[in-house]
């Protein structure tokens, strides 16, 4: 955690304006571009963006978005965004003459305040709106507390604790490496021997530990996108929140956005959402559409080039800030966590061996596509078969779900659930046993049931709210070394930092227990030194991708006189970028008006051709020809404009006249 | 003489056969003419004049603003003399979401207007604001209702919020809306007569046009609603001023414009729909709603969509049942429906939103059906039924006469047929009755919000000196304090019962009376939570193991989000 420091120096700085904090340097030079508050977050502090350009109306021209800091403990993030907007200015001004970025790079002020405060830290980057997590009617009353006084608040474990205590046994001790926790090997014959649930006391005397902090709504999942209604941590409803509100006000607004770049713990861009699946409706999509895969994985492969990144932390999307403005608004976004651990980057011939030395290089997880389609066909139903194929958050979600479903209800999936083949009940099974830590989930001849996590806290913050292991990535503790905690493990003994050895002590409730664990953010932030690479990257991307930006460019290359003073116009509209101009589901979307092709004449002079043209949209190359019959004195003219939310306005002032360039083959 | 006697007979076994009665008059502070419509700025007045007239019964609450300015009213009708309105299950009673389904907010403003001048004169209703209050909004779409008073409509236009918004995603906004062209303040249909029209006139009725079969010629061609092709595009009437459909603006499995049209840009993204929500939002207490419409004559309740049925436990839909089917008697030619499986799919609308979201008991009315044209005898009127009641009922006063009219881009045509009065809302004279019908639908509906009381109670000392004290929580009325989709989604907060005054060792529910051993509620033995809540018509027997002296008074008191606290004190002696 030592990189806050000077860090939060240089943010104090360029954003003491936007954050509503004063300048904590005063001689630093403040990041050049137009500030612009957008809104208030809940305690009050400004929620601002920094405008990037260097030529013109920034709101005429393309734009992408950077939104960093939705989740508090990320500020890396936070830090690379503001890096980015730097650098930008330093070394790409030609491509802010053609282009905006909005850096966005504080979306949580409140949250990121209170993770730079110091002092143990909670594990939780939401929002500070009351919520009664376990619903008590007692409003944040037995918070997570530094129990032992080591500076950190992580985790305890207990082992085979007193019944009185009401907890649940979820883990063992791994026989790796004893300082990791892992579900139970059933077909082994092992048994559950520990409890283990987050840092605490029991504040309220109400017997259990921690189990309700403050806070809060996590903003990354209060967008509309597969809101997770009636989740109390995605809020009261979407959008409920002032920090999610501004920005989706904000985004609406702004017309001339074409991308959205998150920085956040979750990845959909070194792990492309899979293509093609969609939701209960069976219209919006639970990833991207079919026709936008080509679109990202040619991005993802430019992404990973720049970044080095063979795999990401995959999440649970649903609620997200991306997962809106690609679904819902229809733009190309993606989310990054900006730095990953080293053993997930590619190796370059030894190179760049600091860190990813200890731990080998995994090799990208292929993604089968259409695993659940095969599934299905296999006599999984259509639950099932999403079950097996979804994230690992999903799927706790799932399990979530059946477990506050209807007792009928839930016999009746689980007589279904004994008809189908035994191989997909193992499966299921199998996948089970893998949440255990999690949840607390077990089988029982086959049937499905669930209970409830040990308490409230240690499932929700300490396992749910960060990254879970990458699918396909092997479950928690198989052996110590290649699982992902085990990683992270391996990860922190080079690093030095992050990882604190389990102490005993006495618990005022618990009596005997261990204290120890992985410190909070720790597996979200990398250290000091990394700033520097992290922002050239992303700087890099940022680049890359406003130099592959669609261009719609408009020529009129016909004027056919018929005689009589009659003449056919041609005009072509050609996409000379690299990105399409729209994403297919900006298409579906309706977000956005497509663009236009207007023939600015009395409407009676043009005998034939609509007098607007509207383009849906040009992939990269791709042409649209209009042609229209129109009446004109030889030797005046015509004017045809192509109109754009996004790409500005192109004029085409057309003489009447017979033209020795007639668009054929150039 | 005796024909005299026979007719007083005939009077005299029709009241013993039929319990119909007529009521006397009540007369009420305020008098409002229940057979004519009002415009908002009307309905305001008499907002505030019900309020003035009864101050100790009316609260009017500005909850927030129109998108055009107009205030947001809600009116809050409470007994004081026990309680604030808070401390009470209330309903909500919300009309006129859908500018044009105006009758709607005539049955709030009725419901208003009857409930408080009952007071005190009719002892159902008076004690029914004993137990229970009232959120009444008349129109929820203030800025529709006034767009369809004062604006050219059809029957089903200005239903919507009105903002700029892109409707057919051209890139221009609002730039073809409806146009009145003969100015008789309807929006009615363009006939052109053309050799090859498939249409003809009906040689009976000349204003009904008919189609013509196949290889006929007609003499008409329907040129479709009225209006002009103001942005040159080729279509008419494309993109006017209406913008969200504000039913479909509700958290709830709320989806986008692709997915539903009219959804809005976002959940409560409308300043009508926002305010609506967050005072629900910041009344727990509402434990029932109703949301009017029209037309169709329908008692809906959810889901909207089909994969959403399993939220509804069968205790729920039994309890939805029983409510709606005693409507359906109380509303002749009504019946009782689900909205997707009997309407149409629905994502994002306000009842599925407070029941599916929130858990409250929440239905719609759809206000008025033809069935009522003709009532008994005709349920179903064809078209003849239709125009002998515009002739013969209204006295033609739905219906525009053709007129000619030269149309700038398809020259002399015929506008006309029927307006905006048309369809959907209410005859005037027959408003009351169907305001009344809804308003004593909604009474009962309130009657059944859930009533707390502490039932019998048992103490019982253990030879080591414990005190044993069973005690029953019983609710009287058909609504649970939690519906089984509150308790199973995890919606609003569980009751809560506490002890104090002797130490509680244990506690625990038992299942019936004579159960000799209770559950175990385990750590807080003196708080107990009910996720479950209690039943309707139904109770909870709790047992707690106490520790005190003979004659130590221990107060139990149960509190529920959708019902009335309510404690008792118990005295410690052997029973």
């Amino acid at each position: 955690m030592a990189h806050n420091g000077i860090w939060s120096l240089t943010l104090g700085v360029c954003c003491g304006l936007v954050f509503g904090q004063p300048p904590l340097v005063s001689d630093s030079p403040p990041i050049p571009g137009e500030v612009r508050v957008i809104g208030r977050s809940g305690e009050g502090r400004n929620i601002g963006l920094v405008v990037l350009s260097t030529e013109g109306d920034p709101d005429a021209k393309p734009g992408i978005v950077i939104v960093a800091g939705l989740d508090g403990r990320h500020t890396i993030g936070v830090e690379v965004a503001l890096g980015v907007a730097r650098r930008l200015v330093e070394q790409h001004a030609e491509l802010l003459r053609t282009h905006t970025v909005y850096v966005l790079a504080n979306a949580n002020p409140d949250a990121v305040a209170r993770w730079r405060a110091g002092g143990p830290r909670i594990d939780w980057g939401g929002t500070l709106t009351p919520r009664d997590d376990d619903r008590d009617r007692r409003i944040d009353e037995d918070p997570p507390t530094d129990v032992n006084g080591d500076g950190h608040i992580t985790m305890m474990r207990v082992r085979l604790p007193s019944p009185m205590h009401g907890l649940t046994l979820t883990h063992v001790i791994d026989t790796d490496d004893p300082r990791l926790m892992r579900a139970p090997d059933a077909n082994k014959g092992e048994h559950a021997t520990h409890a283990v649930l987050v840092e605490g006391f029991d504040a309220d005397g109400d017997g259990r530990i921690a189990e309700d902090g403050p806070g809060g709504v996590d903003l990354d999942r209060n967008f509309p996108y597969l809101w997770p209604e009636a989740a109390a941590d995605a809020g009261a409803y979407p959008l409920c929140e002032p920090e999610s509100r501004a920005i989706a006000d904000w985004l609406i607004e702004r017309q001339n956005v074409v991308a959205v770049i998150v920085y956040g713990p979750k990845d959909t861009i070194v792990r492309v959402p899979a293509a093609g699946r969609m939701d209960v409706t069976g219209r919006v999509p639970l990833g991207i559409e079919e026709d936008d895969r080509a679109t990202y994985d040619a991005l993802s492969e430019a992404f990973k080039e720049v970044t080095r990144q063979q795999s990401a932390p995959a999440g649970d999307n649903a609620g997200s800030l991306q997962g809106w403005a690609y679904a819902h608004m229809g733009l190309l976004s993606f989310s990054t966590p900006v730095w990953v651990r080293p053993d997930q980057l590619r190796r370059e011939g030894g190179d760049r061996g600091e860190g990813s030395g200890a731990v080998p290089a995994q090799a990208p997880t292929p993604q089968p596509r259409d695993e659940r389609a095969e599934l299905i066909a296999q006599g999984a139903t259509p639950q099932v078969a999403e079950f097996l194929t979804a994230a690992p958050e999903r799927r706790r979600a799932m399990a979530m779900e059946l477990l506050s479903m209807p007792a009928e209800e839930r016999e009746a999936m689980q007589a279904e659930f004994l008809k189908m083949p035994t191989e997909i009940q193992s499966r299921v099974m199998q996948e089970i046993q893998r949440m255990r830590p999690e949840g607390s989930v077990g089988s029982n001849n086959g049937a499905l049931f669930f209970s409830q996590p040990a308490t409230g806290r240690p499932a929700r913050r300490g396992g749910a709210a960060q990254p879970g292991p990458a699918p396909g990535a092997s479950a928690p503790g198989v052996t110590a070394n290649t699982s992902e905690e085990g990683k992270w493990l391996a990860y922190s003994d080079e690093r030095g930092e992050g990882f604190v050895e389990w102490q005993p002590f006495v618990h005022p409730t618990l009596g005997k227990v261990e204290i120890g664990g992985f410190i909070p953010g720790f597996r979200l932030n990398p250290p000091e030194m990394e700033l520097d690479r992290l922002v050239d990257e992303q700087t890099a991307v940022v680049a890359m991708l406003l130099s592959r930006m669609a261009r719609p460019v408009a020529d009129c290359v016909l004027v056919e006189p018929l005689g009589e003073g009659v003449w056919r116009i041609g005009v072509r509209v050609i996409n000379a970028g690299e990105l399409p101009t729209r994403l297919s589901i900006g298409v579906k979307a309706r977000r956005r008006a497509p663009m236009r092709l207007r023939m600015d004449i009395e409407v009676d002079r043009i005998l034939s051709g609509s007098p607007r043209r509207l383009i849906q949209r040009l992939a990269k190359g791709e042409r649209h020809d209009s042609q229209w019959i129109v009446r004109g004195a030889p030797g005046s003219r015509v004017t045809v404009l192509l109109e754009t939310a996004e790409y500005g306005t192109t004029v085409l002032d057309i003489p009447l006249e017979p033209r020795a360039d007639q668009g054929g083959e150039r | 003489m005796s024909r005299r006697f026979l007719i007083a007979g005939l009077v005299l076994a029709a009241g013993f056969a039929s319990p119909v009665l007529a009521q006397e008059h009540m007369p009420g502070k305020v008098e409002i003419a229940w057979n004519r419509y009002y415009t908002y700025d009307e309905v305001e007045r008499q907002l505030h004049e019900i309020a003035q007239a009864y101050p100790h019964l009316v609260s009017l609450v500005p909850i927030g603003k129109s998108i055009q300015g107009r205030t947001l009213w809600v009116a809050i009708v409470n007994d004081p003399t026990t309680g604030p309105h808070e401390s009470k299950p209330a309903m909500w009673i919300d009309g006129n979401v859908h500018g044009n389904e105006i009758q709607a907010c005539e049955a709030v403003m009725y419901s208003l207007w009857y409930l408080t001048k009952a007071h005190g004169r009719n002892e159902m209703l008076t004690n029914l604001l004993k137990d229970y209050s009232f959120y009444f909004m008349p129109s929820a779409n203030p800025d529709g209702r006034e767009w369809w008073f004062t604006g050219a409509h059809t029957p089903h236009s200005a239903r919507h919020n009105i903002r700029p918004f892109d409707n057919d995603n051209d890139g221009l906004i609002d730039e073809d809306p409806a146009d009145d062209l003969d100015g008789d303040g309807h929006i009615t249909q363009m006939w052109k007569e053309d050799p090859d029209g498939r249409w003809r006139r009906d040689p009976d009725d000349p204003r009904i046009f008919r189609q013509v079969p196949p290889g006929q010629k007609g003499g008409w061609t329907f040129l479709g609603s009225e209006g002009i092709d103001n942005d040159g595009d080729g279509r008419i009437n494309e993109d006017d001023i209406a913008a969200d459909d504000m039913n479909r603006n509700y958290p709830s499995d709320w989806q986008p414009i692709y997915v539903q049209t009219g959804a809005g840009e976002y959940p409560l993204s409308s300043p009508e729909t926002r305010a609506i929500g967050e005072f629900i939002l910041a009344h727990p207490n509402i434990a029932a709603v109703q949301s009017y419409h029209n037309a169709g004559g329908m008692i809906l309740r959810g889901p909207g969509a089909s994969y959403r049925e399993s939220m509804y436990a069968a205790a729920d839909t039994r309890m939805y049942d029983e409510i709606a089917n005693t409507g359906a008697q109380m509303l002749p030619y009504y019946r009782s429906m689900v909205i997707h499986r009997d309407l149409y799919t629905v994502h994002g609308g306000f009842v599925n939103w407070t029941a599916e979201g929130l858990g409250i008991t929440s239905f719609t009315n759809e206000l008025w059906t033809d069935a009522k044209l003709y009532q008994g005898t005709v349920t179903s009127p064809d078209e003849r039924q239709v125009w002998l009641w515009r002739d013969r009922m209204v006295f033609g006063q739905t219906f525009s006469d053709y007129k000619e009219f030269d149309h700038p881009q398809f020259g002399k045509i015929l506008i006309g047929g029927p307006n905006k009065w048309s369809s959907r809302n209410t005859p005037t004279f027959m408003l009351e009755e169907e305001c009344h019908r809804n308003f004593a639908f909604t009474m009962y509906h309130a009657s059944c919000m859930p009533k707390v009381s502490f039932g019998r109670h048992e103490n019982r000392r253990t030879v080591d000196g414990l005190w044993i004290v069973t005690i029953e929580v019983r609710n009287e009325q058909v609504i649970p304090t939690r519906l089984a989709i509150a308790a199973s989604r995890r919606l609003g907060l569980p009751d809560l019962l506490t002890v104090e005054g002797a130490r509680v060792v244990a506690s625990g529910r038992l299942n019936v009376w004579f159960d000799r051993q209770m559950s175990d509620h385990g750590a807080e033995p003196a708080r107990v939570l009910l996720e479950d809540g209690i039943p309707g018509r139904g109770k909870r027997i709790l047992r707690f193991v106490l520790a005190g002296e003979p004659g130590d008074l221990v107060t139990f008191r149960y509190q529920a989000e959708k019902a009335r606290d309510v404690e008792t004190v118990i005295e410690l002696t052997q029973d």
